[in-house]
């Protein structure tokens, strides 16, 4: 039949057709790289999603920035001074250029701050403290505070907005910054086009044009990577995926440490968990060495705390729990709980998320847990379902990831008394008075070694008194094609970086 | 006459999208996970949270909410979402070219495959071609989507670099994820086309044709498919609704910016709003294809006549 020949034909010529669109005509400086969602919004107020706040870090400027070991360094402001505990002065750079033209000034600053007010609730911590912000002169502004906050500096890391623009209604879709890249376009869920911003202070960027490809699936990235359709490829690859990546031919890839915390969280007000000797007895029959070889492929380091062995504050000297199930048997026989019938202690649920590492983690736990007699039953959930349960304290036991930990004052959200949901995030119902004392110390003395040694004595308590089991730093990883050059990792998974990239094509 | 069949077809949108919008405000609002959790995070103050809620109408009672929202549907304002602070109508509207492209498409490719081979295995029932094509539309309705687009990109866009991975553009870009879109229907549809052909063909009037001289092709293509047509009218009715809505793994696993992905991110963020307008618009295509398959009864078969 004639007819039957015709879908054929049409087949034939949508394929020729398809093979035209398969190279990507780009011009020899720009830079193609993967993320994995859509970016909530890109004003730096609203944004409380890691993403979002990566992309507007290329975007915004801050007063401050951090560095590897998260120390603060100037940005916007060269420098500032405490003529009491109760106020800070930052001097701005001058000539700082936004987007749009116009100069930076203080008013900016006083503007970007006092807007959190009322469009960016999610910076309270920062408004309960400071009572006052004044322009002194076109680059100096002053932070009155109602009392010393030490961790202030890191809350001034958020981006500063011009205030003749982000007053506007669609300022989060079509953003104004002072960064090395400006906005050029936004397809929602499809890609985020940024081009190099000549006029930024810092220098221009040496490449022309980035565009972070929104890919949802991780299997597709590393195909896309593998064709060479991306350059860069930050993070976010399952493990099992990313061994593949160094097979890849003209694919250099890059670890480094990662400000990340991987834990498993106790429900301390639970009868069995509330006793000290069971926590330990846990840790004792858990074999993290195995877990990140096996179940990483060795792309996490161990840790002993909420903060990473390169941050300022780290403390090393601390009690540690290693894998022993013999010990971790005696430890819950002494605790009251001996081997009953069928070999089973007492029982415990572990709620996890739907994702298959968070599933992984779940059964390798509930494997080494069922070694000394402790059964577990697993629960796996979608992530709000699993949010709400852990917020209202619904659960025994849980793995999660602390994200973005940068000024050690992070440990009053999370360990402090006060911190119990939904005020803070302490959870699991820790109640130290020691430790509250500590923090509160931590919070109000700005003499850097007078707080590192509080924070020591913090980290050393906890890790005693274990309301979180530490498991690891999952390591930062980043793929790129061999023409790129110039990239370092952030701790903190920062795009920034690609500020300072160059492209060296033969 | 058909006018005013179609003008009460129509009106039907109304109570229907009443109906299915009440249905998931109710369970959307329902689900545990609160928006404003998840926006804020754990750092910001139950004082905050306040703020936030009350701005966003999450702290009035629910039937309050609910009228404020049917108040938004009756003038067409579908509001803003609670994340982006975007209008969700012009979110809506962003996702919609993509959805259409490929539906459009995947549904093109069903027909394009099912067709021809549920008209051979008919004309040739009992043949090795009839077997043949049973075999394959087996294997499209077995193979799910998450295999199938896979398998297609790892031997057309790795093995054979004839198309691109994944993401939207150009004609190129469409082809895979409307031939994994379209693989299962074409399996259901070529079997609905071969029993429905096979029924037509053993008619009195077909041997009619036949016994009137008129070549085979003719009779096949001209009285056999055009009266077969109806059942496979209703199945591509029912389909292409899903087509709109459920493409949600194709578009996520082709990097598709559609709104079977913006459901789900919406779902999963409790971004009330923004699943009402989704699942709106998602009905509403239900409705209109429905209705549309319901006029092309009538067009394509002269006996049906509606009052």
């Amino acid at each position: 039949m004639r007819r039957g020949l015709l879908p054929f034909g049409v087949a034939i010529v949508l394929l020729g057709l398809g093979a035209c669109g398969t190279g990507e005509g780009r011009s020899a400086a720009a830079v193609v790289a993967a993320i994995e969602t859509n970016p909530v919004t890109l004003d730096p107020r609203v944004a409380t999603d890691a993403l979002s706040l990566h992309v507007t870090g290329l975007l915004f400027n801050a007063l401050v920035r951090v560095d590897d070991h998260l120390r603060v360094l100037p940005d916007l402001a060269r420098r500032w001074e405490q003529p009491d505990d109760r106020t800070v002065i930052f001097h701005l750079r001058q000539g700082v250029q936004f987007h749009h033209g116009r100069e930076l000034t203080a008013d900016d600053v006083r503007f970007t701050f006092e807007s959190l007010q009322t469009i960016a609730p999610a910076h309270t911590p920062l408004l309960q403290e400071v009572k006052e912000i004044r322009v002194l002169d076109r680059y100096r502004v002053a932070f009155h505070l109602k009392r010393p906050f030490a961790p202030l500096l890191y809350h001034l890391t958020v981006g500063i907005v011009p205030a003749d623009l982000a007053s506007q209604a669609g300022f989060g879709q079509a953003p104004v910054g002072t960064g090395p890249f400006r906005f050029a376009r936004w397809g929602q869920n499809e890609q985020v086009e940024l081009e190099a911003f000549p006029g930024y202070f810092g220098g221009s960027p040496r490449i022309t044009r980035l565009r972070l490809r929104i890919i949802p699936d991780a299997t597709i990235r590393f195909l896309e990577l593998k064709q060479g359709n991306i350059d860069l490829l930050l993070g976010s690859l399952p493990p099992e995926i990313v061994s593949l990546v160094d097979s890849l031919p003209g694919v250099q890839t890059a670890t480094g440490p990662s400000s990340n915390y991987t834990y498993v969280g106790f429900n301390l007000r639970d009868p069995i968990l509330a006793d000290v000797k069971v926590r330990r007895a846990i840790a004792h029959a858990l074999d993290r060495k195995g877990l990140i070889a096996h179940l990483l492929r060795g792309q996490a380091t161990a840790a002993t705390g909420l903060l990473f062995p390169q941050h300022w504050a780290y403390e090393p000297q601390v009690v540690t729990f290693p894998f022993d199930p013999e010990r971790a048997r005696r430890l819950l026989d002494e605790a009251g709980h001996p081997v009953r019938k069928g070999g089973v202690r007492f029982a415990l649920t572990f709620k996890a998320t739907t994702g298959e590492l968070s599933r992984a983690i779940a059964e390798a736990i509930q494997f080494q847990l069922a070694q000394v007699g402790i059964r577990v039953e697993i629960r796996s959930y979608e992530w709000g379902t699993f949010y709400a349960d852990i917020k209202s304290g619904n659960f025994q036991l849980y793995v999660l990831t602390w994200v973005g930990i940068a000024d050690p004052d992070y440990y009053q959200y999370v360990f402090h008394s006060d911190s119990l949901p939904p005020l803070g995030a302490n959870r699991g119902y820790y109640r130290n008075s020691e430790v509250d004392r500590l923090l509160l110390r931590g919070r109000r003395t700005s003499d850097t070694g007078g707080r590192k040694a509080t924070y020591s004595r913090i980290q050393q308590i906890l890790a005693e008194e274990l309301p979180y089991i530490s498991l690891w730093h999952e390591l930062r990883w980043v793929a790129y094609k061999a023409r790129i050059r110039g990239f370092s990792l952030m701790p903190g998974g920062d795009f920034i970086p690609l500020k300072d990239v160059w492209l060296d094509d033969p | 006459m058909m006018g005013r069949y179609l003008l009460r077809r129509l009106l039907l949108l109304l109570p229907v999208t009443w109906g299915v919008s009440t249905l998931v405000f109710l369970l959307i609002h329902l689900t545990p996970g609160d928006p404003v959790e998840v926006m804020l995070g754990e750092t910001a103050l139950p004082a905050a949270r306040e703020a936030l809620r009350q701005s966003l109408r999450l702290d009035r009672p629910l039937p309050e909410q609910y009228l404020h929202f049917l108040h938004g549907l009756v003038t067409g304002d579908l509001g803003t979402s609670l994340f982006s602070r975007e209008p969700v109508f012009a979110r809506l509207l962003q996702a919609l070219p993509a959805t259409a492209e490929l539906a459009v498409t995947g549904l093109g490719v069903a027909l394009m495959i099912a067709v021809p081979l549920g008209t051979v295995a008919a004309v040739r029932r009992g043949s090795g071609l009839d077997h043949g094509s049973r075999f394959v539309a087996l294997l499209g309705v077995s193979v799910p989507n998450f295999v199938l687009a896979p398998l297609l990109i790892l031997a057309f866009a790795i093995e054979l670099n004839w198309l691109p991975v994944s993401g939207r553009g150009g004609l190129g870009h469409l082809i895979l994820p409307a031939l994994t879109l379209g693989m299962a229907f074409a399996g259901i549809l070529s079997r609905m086309v071969r029993a429905s052909l096979l029924e037509v063909l053993g008619q009195e009037y077909i041997r009619a044709a036949r016994a009137k001289g008129l070549s085979e092709g003719r009779v096949i293509l001209r009285h056999g498919l055009m009266a077969s047509v109806i059942p496979v009218i209703t199945i591509v009715g029912l389909q292409f609704g899903a087509l709109l809505s459920g493409a949600i793994i194709t578009e996520t696993i082709f990097a598709w910016p559609g709104l079977g992905r913006l459901t789900l991110q919406a779902i999963q963020a409790r971004d009330y709003p923004l699943v009402q307008g989704c699942v709106l618009v998602i009905s509403f295509g239900y409705v209109l294809v429905n209705t549309a398959t319901d006029l092309l009864y009538a067009y394509a078969d002269p006996r049906i006549r509606y009052e």
